[in-house]
């Protein structure tokens, strides 16, 4: 009886919604498709969409795919080179919204979307990651109620840092959440994000890593000999994170150390233009011999150094799990890490950016030469099929938007 | 106190209900003479326009005025982002407080925390869980980016916990019910012409009724059929659609018992609101309004969600969805009720500002 009066209430205050949308019909030889946008931007979006995009690309029968790149890595070797390298469509359109500010971005990105979507009007816009294009697109869309899908959804640090909100806040708000591992779709169930609108899918990088694991051997030998560097015998070292670069006692003491450690095993530095532009600011000269700068590398590069080292050491969230993933130790300068399960077994350990720290975790990770266990087997990120579940997953939500809303507080 | 001086608060207000409950904290700071600083973000009443009604309602000048260029809304949080976050570059205040879940709330929040500052949430907590609003994300976002949080009830505590937010979470009640204390003396200069005894006032302004051509339909056909004149102070956005779908004639032809005002000024409203039945609306500050032991008022809501439960707990109004035939039912159920409303309101005892005040005084 209760349930028969609430259900009565529940339909007296509803608002008549169509159950379906217009499904894919093929008029005359035209087909009307779903448009949907896949923003990119920086980087690790270009590493994380590959192999999504792809994938929707097989539903081309009724998924509508454009790109939109909104530069926020313009850098060349952080951005163009992934178009070749991933086989990425060219954009359908380019914001360039260059450097500047965390505010300046945001907010140039938010425009920029609003404008793209006003004029491509997607039915969904697809993001990924914990970027400022993320979130500025994120809101960009919402503002303009075009509904929002999440690659990467759930990740916490629980830091106080720029990529924290860009995550909680894009979470919060997009209708539909793709989480990489358990402890994603936990974080979100915690805040109040759960049911249908919630997906665990598994992670994309560790599809690309699988789809592109035949080519590494060779990439690898290749470079390696261009460095003068043997496999196992040396270190590959990544930072770029402001906490890590923008405080000049951190960079000193991050570099200090990496410089020690070189002395006793040869140190391959990608070297973020952030990172080389700040050790300039900071006049970091006494350097090691064997600490090697190098210029950012291509995505194929990265994960044969990585496959290949001794030793990671870095502060980049793709590259610990990259390193996870391919059987590497890692030592990572931050506080907290929104990848819990790379700590399992001490493949993977947390330093402060301290005098000493990094060096003392680079004896520890060595002594003990703790490896990971390969993570297709124990599924930690998936099987490798994240990008399927997620184009399955969008084509469904494509297919009745309105069963995915967040229902009012009065049907609960 | 000497360092006082260079520790401040940024209090940031908007629209229009954001300078209302914003007054009682603006109030309450230069009481206590504690440094701030007086933002108005401009979002969407031309400059003369809200300094009358920041005039109007007796509170001090903004100390900084920004005039915005951009009309659509990304646009225009984009452009208070790149200019909040320059203010808050060179101010450097302590805390940035902001109120409610409007536009400049959300930019403010995110230009804050793009630079480093705390942000302090007013009305922090409420959900409707109806994500066609646009304030419904502003209201979730603002929240998770605070670092501290003034929800005006134990239920918006709550809430703000089920969903861990990062900042600290106060009890405060709610700053309307202090507004109307402080503004109802003003409000005694104001008249109310037209000739009836007993009236219901309505308000709709909200997008997701007044864009929809259906709902705005049965809405008419509730003024029409409504067992008291209606008296409708019309924003200019509802006049314009109700012409744009052809129902305007339909609403005030011949024989019409909806008597159409100009939009009308807050102490007006106040006046509009003491004397009438009871209220039909579609906003969410009026359900606030309505439980000030000044009013006293019972509401009928038109619309399918409520974020302020507590008012529809304690019984001052229901929640009566889009439709003609529930609303017209409701509506004579809330009329010919005998029982005067609940002399408390569930939104505090006009307090508020004065716990806000403490706590801010107390971060500096």
């Amino acid at each position: 009886m209760v349930l028969l009066i609430a259900w009565k209430r529940f339909i007296e205050l509803s608002v008549p919604l169509p159950a379906v949308s217009p499904p894919a019909i093929a008029v005359e030889g035209v087909c009307l498709r779903h448009k949907v946008l896949i923003v990119t931007g920086t980087r690790p979006q270009f590493i994380k969409c590959a192999p999504l995009i792809e994938e929707i690309l097989k539903h081309r029968d009724e998924i509508d795919l454009g790109l939109v790149n909104t530069g926020q890595h313009y850098d060349k070797m952080m951005s163009e080179v992934f178009f070749e390298e991933l086989a990425l469509p060219r954009p359908v359109l380019e914001l360039d919204v260059g450097s500047g500010s965390h505010a300046t971005q945001t907010a140039r990105i938010m425009v920029g979307m609003e404008q793209a979507t006003m004029r491509l009007d997607p039915e969904l816009v697809i993001v990924a990651g914990d970027t400022n294009t993320t979130l500025g697109s994120a809101l960009g869309c919402v503002k303009l109620r075009i509904p929002v899908a999440h690659v990467e959804a759930g990740m916490r640090s629980y830091e106080d840092m720029p990529e924290e909100t860009n995550r909680r806040l894009t979470d919060h708000c997009s209708s539909l959440l793709f989480a990489p591992t358990r402890t994603g779709v936990r974080n979100l169930y915690r805040e109040g994000i759960q049911g249908k609108r919630v997906l665990l899918s598994g992670d994309t990088m560790l599809d690309l890593l699988l789809r592109n694991a035949p080519y590494i051997d060779h990439v690898g030998a290749e470079i390696l000999e261009r460095q003068r560097l043997s496999a196992r015998r040396y270190v590959y070292a990544t930072v770029h994170r402001a906490a890590n670069v923008d405080n000049d006692r951190s960079l000193t003491n991050i570099v200090a150390d990496l410089s020690e450690i070189a002395d006793e095993l040869p140190i391959f530095f990608a070297i973020h233009p952030r990172t080389r532009k700040r050790m300039r600011d900071v006049k970091i000269r006494r350097l090691s011999g064997k600490l090697l700068l190098h210029r950012p590398v291509s995505y194929l590069q990265s994960i044969s150094l990585t496959k290949n080292a001794a030793l990671v050491i870095t502060d980049s969230g793709g590259l610990q799990k990259e390193a996870f993933l391919l059987g590497t130790p890692c030592v990572t300068v931050r506080k907290n890490t929104e990848w819990p399960e790379t700590l399992l077994g001490g493949a993977n350990r947390l330093v402060a950016p301290m005098r000493g720290c990094i060096r003392n975790a680079f004896n520890d990770a060595l002594r003990a030469r703790t490896r990971s266990r390969v993570s297709t087997r124990n599924r930690l990120f998936g099987n490798g099929k994240a990008a399927v579940r997620i184009a399955e997953g969008i084509s469904k939500y494509l297919k009745c938007p309105h069963q995915y809303r967040d229902q009012p507080a009065y049907a609960r | 106190m000497e360092r006082a001086k260079y520790l401040s608060v940024l209090v940031v207000a908007g629209t229009r209900p954001e300078i209302v409950k914003m007054g009682p904290v603006i109030t309450e700071l230069e009481r206590t003479s504690t440094p701030y600083v007086f933002l108005n973000s401009g979002q969407h009443y031309d400059f003369e326009l809200s300094q009358l009604f920041i005039q109007e309602l007796g509170l001090p000048e903004p100390n900084i005025n920004l005039r915005l260029s951009a009309s659509n809304p990304s646009e225009q949080i984009a452009e208070m982002i790149l200019k909040i976050s320059r203010i808050i570059r060179n101010t450097r205040p302590t805390l940035v407080a902001v109120q409610g879940d409007t536009n400049t709330v959300l930019a403010t929040a995110l230009a804050a925390n793009r630079e480093g500052a705390k942000v302090a949430h007013v009305e922090a907590g409420l959900r409707s869980y109806d994500l066609r609003m646009p304030e419904e994300y502003n209201r979730r976002l603002a929240d998770h980016l605070s670092d501290v949080l003034f929800a005006p009830t134990h239920h918006n505590k709550q809430t703000l916990l089920g969903e861990k937010v990062c900042g600290r979470i106060e009890i405060t009640g709610n700053t309307v019910v202090d507004a109307i204390q402080q503004y109802w003396h003003l409000a005694q200069n104001e008249s109310i012409d037209f000739p009836y005894e007993s009236y219901i006032l309505a308000t709709i302004h909200r997008a997701e009724n007044v864009d929809s051509k259906d709902v705005l339909r049965e809405f008419v056909r509730v003024f029409k059929e409504a067992p008291f004149p209606v008296v409708l102070p019309l924003h200019p956005r509802t006049k314009k659609r109700l012409k744009q779908f052809g129902l305007w004639r339909r609403l005030i032809g011949d024989g019409s018992q909806v008597q159409v005002l100009k939009p009308v000024g807050y102490l007006r409203f106040l006046r509009l609101m003491k004397y009438c039945t009871c209220i039909l609306t579609d906003s969410g500050g009026v359900q606030e309004e309505v439980t000030s032991p000044l009013i006293r008022k019972r509401f009928v809501l038109m619309r399918i969600s409520t974020e302020r439960p507590e008012a529809v707990k304690a019984g001052f109004g229901v929640v009566a969805g889009c439709k003609a035939a529930v609303i017209l039912r409701e509506l004579g159920r809330v009329v010919t009720m005998k029982k005067p409303p609940p002399a408390r309101s569930p939104y505090g005892d006009g307090r508020a500002s004065r716990r806000i005040c403490t706590y801010l005084r107390s971060t500096l």
